[in-house]
């Protein structure tokens, strides 16, 4: 860390007109991250996300708090789940489905921790043991809003909290969108829920537009007017997501699934998914010939399995 | 045969006094399913023209009572009274029916005619017993319950047929006289022999249950043999579905087996569906073993739920506390099948009839056996099911959903191999003995944890019990919620996995439901590609 704090002073000092900090404020916060466990990550530097450098006005720098490798990570999609604050039932739903199947896929969510459909994303992820990531509007050490107060400590362990502004920054208004640009930008996917006409939600497709992010929306009933946003947005081309089961295929992520949940398989469950995936389809008798263990272990296991989505069984026929 | 003669003396002594109008009464019983009424044969005899009526609702067995029992009363050396006979059953609005009434109205008689005088009080004494010709007291059918409702009623002491005396060993507190002739008893009431009513030696546990038909016959099929063993440790119903001859019904035949001995309770409310159904035989005179049932598919809905004139218990009642098997379960027709909804959901049925209504216990395990389709090969990955789509799902919608709801467990059965059917050397087989000895201990635990609570076993508990009695661990409940969503279950198919996993969860003496117990719980659901409704 200290090599890495070294550069960014010299690069603040470098850029110090274009940042509203002076250089003993820029000391200063160095101390506290050191202190207070937040690392500094400026644009320079190596562990900056390459697709946030990408678009138009990229922040100078990140603070991060939590696992900050979640920033990169080749291979592994990051998909942004954005909507209103005044989400209804249907959208916390929306939301909290799309949240468990990234988590399921090994995806990486990113939200913006406000309440209503952000919260319900992040929760759902953190609650299926997924990764999460949380851009804020305020400094990374001031929990907004606090209602999302478990989160922001659930992430702090699990996952990670960033922000483009100084710590101890409060909440302006304007920062709220310019922080929109982040999550889109650091995402190749962006998921909307539920939004009204004009609307930070909006705001925030009409960003991962322009940076050429996939869009993807939730369709809604015409007459709520949660959900004008993103049907104006399904009109204009955003891909409806419009099978509550089949989320990860309409999202492009259903590949990582099996791959992810068959590689955190043990013991006998993973025994008998490679016996299974070994013969292509295979008779639960069978299966009991190969492996000499109890039969109500083995018919666990199968139902385990199959309630991953890992195995068919169709009337004793695995597959 | 002296004692004959003496009594044919006494009679002509008698038949001086004719011209008085003389009655008498003797103590019968009536039926009406298993309950019992007491029913008094009023006799009279007066002068007259010739005449013998039988009043007060008798059925056809008991009219044509008369000819038997003039035969037989001649035939015991009397000349019958050539008089006015009246017999009057009381209550005289309830309907009669059986022939056991015999015996009560043939002492009535002779009683009131003076061929007989009592040296022995048989005010308080039961008769109960079908006469032949030639005077043979025959085996009744339901004396069982019979004798039970009259104990209930305070009668202490029976005159029955000596081929039913085992029967009435399961009752406790009573003496009877068991006979085999009308002589017999003739001679007792008039003192001239040294019978007695005594005690019935005490049958019970006189005959051990015994089961021909073990686990260990059956070759591979483990996961069938586990669920057999779930079911029954829970009294589950189960569907096994599957090809022919994957050993379907060689599962269904022993599971009677397995389950624990009846007690006596229960031996005492099987042996008296049994006694009234007249199936109780010389070689089985009570019932010890638990019952296996296995109607054809052609039976009729009053075969199954029961019924008829007089009323008979049907094949649930016969299968009470045992297995009620039906193979082919898409053959019956469906109103069959539905009607056994009842049953299932209560442990007993009511028939209601003009007659009257009455109620038999139904408390059965049903186990029932089907193909996935017509031909029986869906699904099987060697051979070619012949079925069009639209085939299949007319053979299954023959099986309504609620009723498949009322069966806790489904399994799909498949081929075995053929390593399995010549099993290497120290493979282990489970055998009866041990899968008993498993479904005693479940058995127990249920017991001890539902005491007072009026159920028994796992399979009787309702919504609100579930709540109560089947605590899950928070990984279990996490599990449940996730299957709940992604197979779509009913609100009824999620108890049924909550009861069956508390059974598993027993037979592992498990207080709490664990993650383990729910996945395998699961596992016994059939795959919606079967039932796509």
């Amino acid at each position: 860390m200290g090599n890495e704090n070294k550069e960014y002073y010299i690069w603040l000092s470098e850029h110090n007109h274009s940042f509203d900090i002076s250089e003993a404020e820029a000391a200063q916060i160095l101390k506290d991250a050191e202190g207070r466990g937040y690392k500094v990550i400026t644009i320079e530097s190596e562990e900056y996300p390459m697709s946030l450098r990408m678009i138009k006005d990229p922040p100078l720098v990140l603070y991060c708090l939590g696992d900050a490798s979640l920033l990169n990570t080749p291979g592994v999609p990051r998909l942004s789940v954005v909507g209103t604050r005044r989400a209804s039932p249907y959208g916390r739903w929306a939301a909290s489905e799309i949240g468990k199947t990234i988590a399921r896929c090994g995806a990486i969510h990113i939200s913006g921790m406000a309440e209503g459909i952000d919260a319900a994303g992040h929760r759902a992820v953190l609650d299926n043991g997924g990764k999460s990531i949380a851009v804020l509007g305020t400094g990374v050490d001031v929990c907004f809003p606090k209602s999302s107060g478990d989160i922001y400590e659930e992430l702090k362990e699990k996952g990670l909290i960033i922000s483009e502004y100084k710590p101890g920054t409060t909440g302006y208004k304007s920062n709220f969108p310019e922080r929109n640009r982040i999550i889109s930008g650091l995402s190749e996917k962006c998921v909307i829920v539920e939004g009204q006409k004009r609307s930070g939600s909006l705001i925030t497709a009409n960003i991962a537009a322009e940076q050429n992010k996939e869009l993807y929306a939730v369709p809604g009933n015409i007459n709520q007017p949660n959900s004008i946003g993103p049907n104006i947005l399904i009109e204009d081309g955003a891909i409806p997501i419009v099978n509550p089961t089949e989320i990860a295929e309409t999202l492009g992520i259903g590949f990582l699934r099996e791959k992810i949940t068959a590689q955190r398989l043990k013991g006998l469950d993973a025994k008998i998914y490679e016996i299974v995936k070994r013969s292509g389809s295979i008779k639960t008798e069978e299966i009991m010939s190969y492996i000499n263990d109890a039969p109500e272990k083995i018919m666990a296991s199968l139902t385990m399995l199959e309630l991953q989505g890992l195995i068919r069984n169709d009337g004793g026929l695995i597959s | 045969m002296g004692m004959v003669t003496s009594t044919i003396l006494r009679v002509r002594f008698k038949k001086e006094k004719r011209g008085l109008v003389v009655y008498s009464r003797v103590l019968s019983a009536n039926l009406l399913g298993l309950e019992c009424e007491k029913v008094w044969a009023e006799v009279c005899v007066e002068n007259g023209l010739s005449n013998f009526s039988i009043v007060g609702l008798a059925n056809q067995a008991i009219k044509e009572s008369k000819d038997r029992v003039r035969a037989a009363i001649e035939n015991c050396g009397f000349e019958f009274p050539d008089t006015r006979i009246t017999v009057n059953l009381t209550t005289a609005w309830l309907k009669k029916e059986g022939s056991h009434f015999d015996l009560a109205i043939a002492i009535g008689i002779l009683l009131s005619s003076g061929m007989m005088v009592p040296e022995n009080s048989i005010e308080d004494v039961a008769f109960l017993g079908e006469l032949t010709l030639d005077g043979k007291i025959e085996k009744v059918n339901g004396l069982l319950p019979m004798i039970i409702g009259l104990r209930r009623l305070g009668v202490r002491r029976y005159v029955i047929p000596q081929s039913n005396l085992a029967e009435a060993g399961l009752v406790k507190d009573i003496e009877v006289l068991p006979a085999s002739h009308l002589n017999d008893i003739i001679s007792y009431i008039g003192g001239d022999s040294d019978a007695e009513f005594v005690r019935p030696v005490n049958s019970t546990g006189s005959i051990k249950p015994c089961y021909t038909e073990d686990f260990a016959d059956i070759r591979g099929q483990e996961l069938i043999k586990r669920a057999a063993l779930i079911a029954a440790a829970g009294f589950h119903g189960m569907l096994i579905i599957g090809p022919p001859g994957v050993g379907k019904s060689m599962v269904g035949k022993r599971i009677p087996g397995i389950l624990p001995e009846l007690t006596y309770e229960q031996q005492l409310e099987v042996t008296q569906v049994y006694s009234i159904a007249g199936k109780l035989s010389a070689e089985h005179p009570i019932i010890t073993e638990r019952p296996f049932r296995s109607p054809h598919r052609g039976a009729t809905q009053v075969a199954m739920i029961g019924g008829g004139k007089p009323i008979a218990p049907g094949e649930v009642t016969l299968a009470h506390q045992g297995v009620l098997f039906l193979d082919e379960l898409a053959e019956f027709p469906s109103s069959v099948i539905e009607s056994l909804r009842q049953p299932m959901e209560d442990g007993k049925v009511s028939i209601v009839r003009a007659d009257g209504r009455c109620e038999f216990p139904a408390k059965f395990m049903v186990v029932a056996a089907m193909n996935p389709c017509k031909c029986g090969y869906f699904g099987d990955p060697e051979k070619k099911c012949s079925c069009t789509q639209s085939d299949r799902v007319r053979y299954l919608n023959r099986v309504s959903g609620p009723l498949l709801d009322r069966i806790d467990l489904h399994i799909s059965a498949q081929r075995p191999s053929y390593t399995d059917m010549e099993p290497a050397e120290g493979n282990r087989i489970i055998d009866s003995a041990s899968m008993r000895a498993k479904v005693i201990k479940a058995i127990e635990i249920q017991k001890e944890r539902y005491k007072g609570s009026g159920i028994d076993s796992n399979s009787s508990l309702n919504a609100g019990q579930i709540q109560s009695y089947c605590v899950i661990d928070s990984e279990g409940k996490n599990l449940l919620s996730e299957a709940f969503t992604s197979w779509h279950l009913s609100a009824r198919a999620y108890h049924k996995v909550i009861k069956l996993s508390r059974t598993i969860a027993d037979l592992d003496e498990s207080s709490e439901i664990k993650k383990e117990h729910v996945l395998e719980a699961l596992s016994y659901r059939l795959p919606e590609k079967y039932f796509a409704r």
